[in-house]
């Protein structure tokens, strides 16, 4: 459907869930290296911590000077700044409120504060579409880089568990069938191909209703690997042909898993050369399911 | 065949009333709806643009299940889609599954359920193990989209976008792009937003909150007034069939400010590249534009930079422009899905909306804005404008249908 190909030029991911799983470089880095200003870093919530220092992390590694978008997709938003700024409104009586946490509880924090600290003025935009936000922030992504003169943009998936959080799903009955996760995914996508293109990205879905998965249908002897956010689903797809991994296993339950997922994706491409195709199937709770289709670059 | 993108069913609610005539009659008559806050307990001294229905009455109105706990921002945004997407003529067909059309929703909303988290939050604070739950399953912004979509049998495309005051303009942008590239027949964009304690509070903390009704690009201006509401749009193919049309979308364009988090920069430059990139999309020259509906929020900071990028652009000949903030207030993720609303009305009927309470231009501008409603027959192109926190700009066009912008 749309013309211009688009391909995976750069990644870098913090994921605290990964860490504790006996793979530290996926933790939270120094932030000082990417966030060198003491008074900003200490303003700023853990989220947009991993998300800033991620997109930076993502940018560098791609050696891009300079950006078309910035595009992100956060299911909770900045949750510790909105409980932050809720709870000083009840204890301060309404009166000489801090407005930081305030500024910063808008889910559109994150690609503000990136495009501000890298001076980029160009397209920027922001999903907060529960468990298909990411998949949101990728089709936009995927249609803005069509334009003319439209070369790089920097797509990310965020979330970031909080005690609140934590507890609250708990009481929903949340993880009597998954543990919580949290991280943060930057991708550098591009229209054009690199040699440092790690994957071209084939497909991206969302779907209301499960039955009309059954219209997308998993070619199987093309597809080497399923990463899969709901168990029986992954199964159900691959009919024992493909083998299926179930990605939560490593990053948690968030809104915007699928943001690992690709980055665990592209993660294979780099370190299996027998791996060719991945095809990513999600559903966060209740929320839309998702299909994501890559193949390794050049193929 | 061209693939326009055309208008053809709109969709409001403001503290001016439900829907397109209320919001007409008072935009012709300066009739502002900003008054006194009556919906919620605070002790700011708020006057506000509300919506003056409980949210009982409204589940009222939408025929919805009692017993179902809605957020206002759902609520308020059900009406406008509604609204729009029956003003479209689009329902007739759905018994017919829409004749396999490609229907999808993009809202906006920045404050999503926050009215029924806070209330949840006052009572889980005090206790973790108390508070309903069912109190929380609108808090995520995504809930208002997916009920809206659910209330129109919309099973297409659906997402949210929040991007702070400029979110149901990226929305329209997104709606009109996905139409543009054939991934989608028919867009049902706008965004909602409802007034709730956390943004009072959040805006009074800023110190951006005027007492008195705000007084848009006047040198005396002091900030914004707070409202809530809801705009949709219904864009669809020209390749599709359809009744009637408003017009078309001609030109949009998203640029950041890149300045400050929540100031917008002295020279305007996010709105300027927005309001610039849209009009070198649209083909059009800039004595074509006919109308801007300025974000003008009436804060000194907004005001100013925006003069100072419609200086920029048009130099001693801006067009003929006003704020309807004076009349709904600032609408927030909304504003942009309203303002298109009011944008389209204007171009389609031929009306330039006045801007309220204005009476002395910025000091060192001559940026004067239409103070009374003119009756303009023949526009062809207006611009609306909407900023937000962290540097987000958006600018849309809207053309009249048969006076398509010429190209080159």
């Amino acid at each position: 459907m749309l013309d211009k190909k688009v391909y995976i030029n750069s990644i870098a991911g913090i994921s605290p869930p990964m860490a504790t799983k006996g793979f530290p470089d996926a933790g939270e880095p120094d932030y000082k290296e990417y966030i060198p200003d003491p008074g900003a870093r200490r303003r700023m919530s853990r989220i947009i911590r991993m998300g800033v220092a991620s997109a930076l992390m993502c940018l560098k590694n791609s050696g891009v000077k300079s950006l078309d978008g910035i595009i992100t997709g956060t299911g909770w938003g900045c949750l510790s700044d909105t409980e932050k700024f809720l709870n000083s409104i009840f204890e301060n009586s309404e009166r000489m409120l801090n407005p930081t946490s305030f500024i910063q509880s808008t889910s559109n924090t994150i690609g503000a504060q990136v495009a501000l600290l890298t001076g980029e003025k160009n397209y920027n935009n922001t999903f907060v579409h529960g468990g298909s936000s990411f998949e949101a922030a990728m089709i936009d992504a995927l249609l803005k880089l069509q334009e003319d003169s439209c070369d790089n943009i920097l797509v990310g998936g965020l979330d970031e568990m909080t005690p609140t959080k934590n507890q609250l799903l708990g009481r929903m009955g949340v993880w009597r069938y998954s543990s919580p996760g949290e991280g943060s995914h930057f991708f550098v996508f591009s229209s054009v191909k690199e040699k440092t293109s790690v994957a071209e990205i084939i497909s991206v879905e969302t779907f209301s209703r499960e039955d009309l998965l059954a219209n997308n249908s998993l070619e199987c002897n093309e597809v080497d690997l399923v990463l899969s956010g709901v168990k029986n689903i992954g199964t159900l797809l691959s009919d024992g042909k493909v083998p299926v991994v179930n990605f939560k296993e490593f990053c948690g339950e968030y809104p915007t898993s699928t943001a690992f997922a690709l980055w665990l994706a592209c993660d294979n491409f780099k370190q299996n050369r027998k791996i060719n195709q991945i095809y990513i199937v999600n559903k966060h709770l209740r929320d839309q399911l998702s299909v994501i289709l890559v193949k390794r670059a050049g193929l | 065949m061209n693939n326009e993108i055309l208008i053809t069913g709109i969709g409001v609610v403001t503290a001016l009333g439900i829907g397109l005539k209320s919001q007409i009659d008072a935009l012709k008559s300066g009739k502002s709806g900003i008054a006194p806050l009556s919906l919620f307990n605070t002790s700011h001294d708020a006057k506000v643009g509300e919506i003056k229905y409980t949210n009982d009455e409204l589940i009222e109105i939408l025929d919805l299940p009692k017993q179902k706990i809605f957020s206002r921002t759902t609520l308020l945004g059900l009406l406008a889609a509604k609204e729009a997407f029956d003003d479209s003529g689009l329902e007739r067909l759905k018994d017919n599954n829409y004749n396999g059309l490609r229907i999808g929703l993009i809202s906006a909303t920045s404050v999503g359920g926050m009215d029924v988290s806070e209330k949840f939050y006052k009572v889980y604070r005090e206790d973790t193990s108390k508070g309903r739950l069912r109190e929380l399953i609108g808090h995520d912004c995504g809930t208002s989209t997916q009920i809206i979509a659910d209330y129109l049998g919309i099973t297409g495309f659906v997402t949210t976008i929040s991007t702070a005051c400029s979110s149901a303009n990226n929305a329209i942008m997104l709606g009109a792009r996905m139409i543009k590239y054939g991934m989608l027949d028919v867009a049902v964009v706008g965004g909602t937003d409802a007034l709730c304690n956390f943004t009072i509070n959040g805006f009074s903390s800023l110190g951006i909150l005027d007492k008195e009704p705000c007084r848009p690009f006047d040198d005396s201006r002091a900030g914004l007034n707070l409202g809530e509401g809801a705009g949709f749009l219904v864009l669809q193919s020209s390749k599709t069939i359809y009744d009637k049309t408003y017009g078309i979308v001609s030109g949009y364009a998203n640029a950041n400010d890149a300045f400050h988090q929540t100031a917008s920069s002295a020279e305007g430059e996010g709105a300027y590249l927005a309001m610039k990139k849209a009009i070198t999309m649209s083909g059009l020259r800039n004595d074509e534009i006919d109308y801007i509906n300025v974000h003008g929020t009436g804060t000194p900071n907004n005001d100013a930079s925006e003069g100072a990028a419609l200086i920029r652009i048009f130099g001693n000949d801006v067009p003929p422009f006003s704020s309807t903030k004076g009349f709904t207030g600032h609408t927030l993720g909304a504003a942009g899905g309203v303002e298109s609303v009011f944008s389209i009305l204007s171009l389609y009927y031929g009306y330039i909306w006045p801007n309220l309470n204005f009476v002395t231009p910025m000091a060192g501008t001559e940026l004067i804005p239409e103070t009374s409603c003119i009756k303009r027959d023949g526009m062809k192109s207006v611009i609306t404008n909407s900023f937000g926190f962290g540097g987000n700009c958006t600018s849309l066009i809207f053309s009249s249908f048969n006076n398509k912008p010429h190209v080159g």
